[in-house]
């Protein structure tokens, strides 16, 4: 949830991929199809004024371990 | 076409329109509009899903108050699937490029992803439960809430569901439902024992039929395979056809068989008795050639309704059920209550491990008031004429002697009191689990007859719970053990003079019968369809026939190899009886 409602802040597109799917980042239902579980890979790809930023703050919040897609409680961590 | 494979827990074949029935008993009936509808239904779509936004923002927000911010999180997901624009654009698409209604295009896209995230990983599959409830929520808000009733329906229809409850079951239109599939549930679940009961067929343990079909499909239910078929194309809808009038025919066939009786090729008698849930079915026992009732479950009289039976309910229902019997011989077995939701709502903590738990005799001896109202309602009833009360699920002897002494406390108190009452009374009990099986000998000198109920002996000795989809497969009334115990039960009844008869779903599986009778068993009670093929299997076979069967099963080592030669032994007997 978090990661699909940062995206939404941006006005860029951004996709997300892991190594079957690319899916609409803003889409939470799309981000849910990649099934990504811990130590799973993911690309992230923004096109936009605010591509940069975009990018770089979702890659922060893969990073700093959030507890999103899983039960509260449970650590993340980023690859 | 897609075709989906379960467990088939009732033979048969339908061929209907589907009724598909989320938990709340919502179905979705249109499915096609008019190509210059699109439109509109897109508009009511999207009215709905504001209305839903509005409802969750607000349920939200009174969580927070209420509860606190960290709980009132949990609706983040339902906010974010109703702001998803891909979802969105999904459901308008499907809208415009099938002319459907905006309630088909939620279901069919929902339940789309519902099936994807079934396969995931189990946090992620959890997330199923949050798409089912803006399912429903979106279908409240464009309905404007039609519950679907299966007690009134204009045409024949199959329905699919998750699980079907007692209550449900209870008041359904038996006229128009020709077949049930369910997701949950294993051989010996409710569903299973119902469809039985109305000669229906049903497949259950499918895990996501519910996902792959919607109201209105054709569906295709074979209980005789186990499989069920969406939206067949005609060359498997013709075949099918076909199939279902053979069906129809070998049942025919087998109607002959009412008023012959029950006797082996070499003149062994066999007796066949009937398991009923509710007193109109007694009627059927006999139209289907039994002798009499071998199991009457009384706890149907607390589940199909919300307030607790009087003993006049009781005694109303004993007195259809003993008037419908006459003189035949008549099994009432006391409240087998527990793991559900009579039990666990009156429980002040709810079970961790109900079926292991305060259920059936021990929930009787722990509730007198309830137990003795039973009691009493039977002796009443039974007034002028001989009856059998029998006991579930006793473990040790202090609990059968504890229950019959309060048969006789009861008999005492009608005594006192000047009522009416039989005095003629058969007191019993059901052998279902191992501690039972095992202290046999003890029992069999303390009751005046036995029945073993083999979908709990089975559930008991090999530690699976029949209700589990995921666990079904293992339970097997063929394992070795288990037939064990079945072969020390009738010995000890032999060597005491105690009457044995198997009433679980055993009695009623043609595949069983030669072993059964080779084991030694002569009175069969069984699910009054299955009455006319067990009698002519019987009738089609010699004991010494049976006896060879029943060796031959003793000597081997697994369920699989026991299977296989009981299908063989049987088809060779009975070849109608198999299809492929």
């Amino acid at each position: 949830m978090q990661f699909v409602e940062l995206a939404n802040r941006y006005s860029s597109k951004v996709e997300v991929s892991n190594a079957a799917l690319t899916v609409d980042a803003k889409s939470i239902m799309s981000v849910m199809r990649l099934a990504a579980t811990q130590g799973a890979v993911l690309k992230i790809t923004a096109d936009g004024e605010d591509a940069e930023e975009a990018a770089e703050a979702l890659v922060g919040l893969i990073r700093s371990g959030f507890g999103e897609m899983e039960d509260a409680g449970r650590d993340e961590q980023a690859t | 076409m897609k075709i989906k494979k379960g467990i088939g827990v009732s033979p048969g074949v339908a061929v209907a329109r589907a009724v598909v029935l989320d938990a709340e008993e919502i179905d979705i009936p249109q499915r096609h509009v008019p190509v210059d509808h699109a439109q509109a239904e897109k508009s009511r779509l999207e009215n709905a899903i504001r209305k839903s936004k509005e409802e969750i923002l607000d349920l939200q927000q009174r969580t927070v108050d209420r509860i606190g911010k960290e709980t009132a999180s949990i609706f983040d997901f339902h906010l974010g699937m109703l702001e998803d624009k891909v979802l969105l654009e999904k459901f308008l698409d499907t809208i415009v490029s099938g002319s459907v209604t905006a309630e088909y295009a939620v279901q069919t896209v929902l339940r789309g992803y519902a099936k994807e995230f079934l396969a995931m990983p189990e946090y992620l599959a959890d997330r199923v439960k949050d798409v089912y409830d803006i399912e429903k929520r979106l279908l409240r808000n464009l309905t404007g809430q039609a519950r679907q009733s299966l007690s009134h329906l204009r045409q024949d229809v199959v329905v699919l569901a998750h699980d079907m409850t007692p209550s449900q079951t209870a008041g359904m239109d038996r006229d128009h439902i020709k077949g049930m599939a369910i997701d949950a549930g294993g051989r010996t679940s409710h569903t299973a024992i119902v469809a039985r009961a109305l000669g229906i067929p049903a497949v259950v343990g499918l895990n996501d039929i519910t996902a792959e079909a919607t109201g209105g499909d054709t569906v295709i239910i074979d209980g005789n395979r186990g499989v069920v078929v969406v939206d067949p194309d005609a060359h498997t809808l013709e075949t099918y056809e076909q199939y279902a009038q053979q069906q129809v025919e070998f049942v025919h066939s087998l109607d002959a068989l009412r008023d012959l009786p029950a006797i082996t090729r070499d003149g062994h008698e066999v007796t066949l008795l009937g398991n009923i849930e509710f007193p109109p079915e007694a009627d059927t026992v006999f139209e289907k050639g039994g002798q009499g009732i071998g199991l009457y479950r009384t706890e149907f009289l607390y589940l199909g309704s919300d307030t607790e039976p009087t003993e006049e309910d009781h005694y109303h229902a004993y007195r259809q059920v003993l008037e419908a019997v006459g003189d035949r011989p008549c099994v009432i077995r006391t409240v087998d209550l527990g793991a559900d939701k009579y039990t666990q709502a009156r429980a002040r903590v709810p079970e961790r491990n109900p079926f292991l738990g305060l259920r059936s005799i021990r929930y009787c001896l722990q509730n007198l008031g309830m137990f003795k109202t039973q009691l009493r309602a039977i002796f009443r009833a039974a007034a002028d004429r001989r009856v059998s009360i029998m006991f579930p699920l006793i473990t040790n002897l202090l609990e059968l002697r504890q229950a019959k002494a309060c048969v006789r406390d009861v008999m005492e108190d009608l005594e006192e009191d000047g009522v009416e009452h039989g005095t003629d009374v058969l007191v019993g009990m059901m052998v279902e689990t191992p501690s039972a099986a095992l202290q046999c000998n003890s029992f069999a000198q303390e009751v005046d007859f036995f029945s073993i109920g083999t979908n709990d002996l089975v559930q008991y000795t090999l530690a699976v719970d029949r209700g589990n989809e995921r666990v079904a497969s293992l339970f097997s009334s063929a394992n070795p053990s288990v037939l064990r115990l079945i072969k020390e039960i009738l010995r000890a009844g032999q060597r005491h003079g105690v009457p044995v008869s198997v009433c679980g779903e055993m009695a009623a599986d043609v595949q069983y019968t030669l072993l059964l009778l080779g084991l030694g068993l002569r009175t069969f009670s069984c699910t009054p369809p299955a009455i006319p093929e067990i009698k002519k299997i019987i009738r089609s076979v010699t004991m010494e026939q049976a006896l060879q069967v029943a060796r031959r099963v003793m000597s081997f080592d697994t369920d699989q190899e026991i299977v296989s030669f009981l299908r063989i032994e049987t088809r060779k007997i009975l070849p109608e009886a198999y299809s492929d």
